[in-house]
């Protein structure tokens, strides 16, 4: 602080700047090392319980044998290749119907009272009905009425169903997009002699659909996951590949590699959403006026 | 001559509350009105309505001797002749300024995209912002946002311009700017109704002054007249509220 004190100092760092970083590092320094040492302790509490446990010799035979990983995991590997073309499919025709829908919803438009009552009583009723029950009525349902023209396929249902039920969740997740988009910009853009429609596609849902990318992509994560439901149909998916595994052998291992296979495929994806959520964030509260 | 605009006895009600009660003005070409009055006056619900973002409940709000109120007319026709420029700014966010601009002659009165952008480049020279033309909102200042929402509502080439409190979210010496824009537009020659605070810029550029209460205008006439001498005593003690708060 003194001028004999100065010399010694990075010549752009003050001293009561210095003080302060040299402060913040000791401390970061500190939280990193508290951090670590709970981790370590809690899972190594976590693997020794397992590890002594009476019953742990077994269960490493019939789930964690490498043998039995090497031997299951191509098989379900081309499995999995089903599961990501299904999402992929299947994601496609989400993001669009969930859009009209939500459009319907949000609009007021006389003309549009029927399909919005019509597109409101269809979130609520499939939204209220569980996934895997709608699967075995469409998927087993509708192939029984062996009706003229109509797609026989399981794969065909199973991915339907996933659309059906998915849109409804994605309707509401980009009805709120909507919503949350100021009606001061839906002014603006009547001002300027917009018609109610122009507004909407112009204005509010470029900027609605920006704002909702996070929770889609929280979607997507759950729809991955979900496909594994297709198995119940028969589909050969990676499940269904493992199932097949497990009742050959009574060997539990080709379950983990199918699980292993699902989260290299959401991990990173459940990451991804998180940077996107914390850049909103910083953008939102940063630079906003 | 028929004036450009005349509003005829409209009044409108939130709920309970009567916003405006039997409100009447008209406007001639090339006239500027300047509206004052305290918060909670109806002063930007009537341009709100004259703008048709609100409903009247009752009488006409004649545009070039048209009804454009009634019920039966074309809101949106109406609209794209009438600019409006709002206290918040209201700019599109995800848009450039270019983009901003641009958007109404394009999708309303399907101008070309050249076409379109040669008169937003003019309007942008002229009002100074030519270097933020790519530019997105959140990277101007307050003035110019305001700025570009004026060219952008100027782009529909209106035949009557709406200002509702147009330097009230400014900072202080940023609101300069903002209304030397509106100034020129007025020696232009536009036909303009502004809302505002600013009392000493009402006085400079007016050519007439509304002074509004409880949703009910209270005086009308010449700025020296309604701001230096009012005849009624809320007016008086408005304008004497203003001025200790200066």
């Amino acid at each position: 602080m003194t001028e004999a004190e100065a010399p010694h100092r990075d010549p752009g760092v003050s001293p009561g700047r210095a003080r302060r970083l040299a402060f913040h590092k000791r401390q970061r320094r500190r939280s990193l090392f508290i951090g670590a040492l709970s981790t370590v302790v809690v899972f190594g509490v976590v693997i020794l319980v397992v590890i002594n446990s009476p019953g742990w010799p077994t269960v490493r035979e019939s789930f964690f044998s490498w043998e039995d990983f090497k031997a299951s995991f191509p098989d379900i590997l081309t499995g999995f290749v089903r599961n990501v073309r299904i999402f992929l499919i299947a994601e496609v025709f989400i993001l669009i119907v969930a859009l009209v829908l939500a459009v319907i919803r949000s609009s007021r438009a006389p003309v549009l009272t029927p399909l919005r009552l019509a597109a409101t009583a269809y979130v609520d009723l499939i939204r209220g009905i569980p996934t895997i029950i709608l699967l075995f009525l469409l998927g087993f349902g509708v192939p029984a009425l062996r009706l003229q023209g109509v797609p026989n396929s399981q794969e065909f249902w199973a991915i339907t169903t996933l659309v059906i039920s998915y849109s409804a969740y994605v309707a509401e997740v980009y009805r709120a997009g909507i919503e949350s988009v100021h009606e001061s910009q839906t002014a603006a853009a009547r001002s300027l002699g917009l018609s109610s429609a122009q507004s909407m596609r112009w204005v509010v849902l470029p900027q609605a659909v920006r704002r909702v990318i996070p929770p889609l992509l929280n979607d997507f994560v759950a729809l991955q996951k979900d496909s594994a439901l297709l198995a119940l149909l028969g589909v050969q998916e990676a499940f269904r590949r493992s199932q097949i595994y497990v009742a050959e052998t009574f060997n539990f291992t080709a379950y983990l590699a199918a699980a292993l296979l699902f989260l290299i495929v959401t991990v990173p994806l459940a990451r991804f959403t998180d940077y996107l959520i914390r850049r909103q964030r910083e953008r939102t509260t940063g630079t906003s006026l | 001559m028929s004036p450009l605009l005349e509003v005829r006895g409209i009044s409108k009600q939130f709920g309970n509350l009567t916003v405006l009660a039997d409100v009447s003005l008209a406007l001639s070409t090339h006239e500027v009105l300047a509206v004052v009055g305290p918060s909670g006056s109806g002063k930007s619900t009537l341009l709100r309505c004259i703008n048709l973002l609100e409903p009247v409940d009752d009488g006409e709000i004649l545009l070039e001797g048209v009804d454009i109120a009634d019920p039966e007319f074309d809101a949106d026709q109406a609209r794209r002749r009438i600019g409006i420029v709002f206290q918040s700014f209201n700019l599109f966010p995800h848009l450039t300024v270019l983009d901003n601009i641009t958007l109404a002659p394009r999708k309303v009165v399907k101008m070309s995209e050249e076409e379109a952008q040669i008169t937003a480049q003019h309007l942008l020279t002229r009002f100074d912002l030519s270097d933020k033309r790519d530019e997105y909102p959140d990277r101007l200042s307050g003035g110019q946002q305001q700025r570009v929402a004026i060219i952008r509502a100027l782009a529909m080439s209106p035949s009557l311009m709406l200002f509702d409190e147009p330097t009230s979210a400014l900072d202080p010496e940023l609101v300069g700017e903002v209304l030397d824009a509106i100034k020129t537009l007025a020696a232009e020659g536009m036909t303009m109704i502004v809302v505002s605070h600013e009392l000493g810029f009402a006085r400079d550029v007016a050519d007439r002054v509304l002074f509004m209460d409880e949703g009910r205008v209270v005086e009308e006439g010449l700025p020296d007249q309604v701001l230096a001498n009012p005849r009624t005593d809320r007016a008086r003690r408005f304008l004497r509220l203003m001025a200790e708060a200066r």
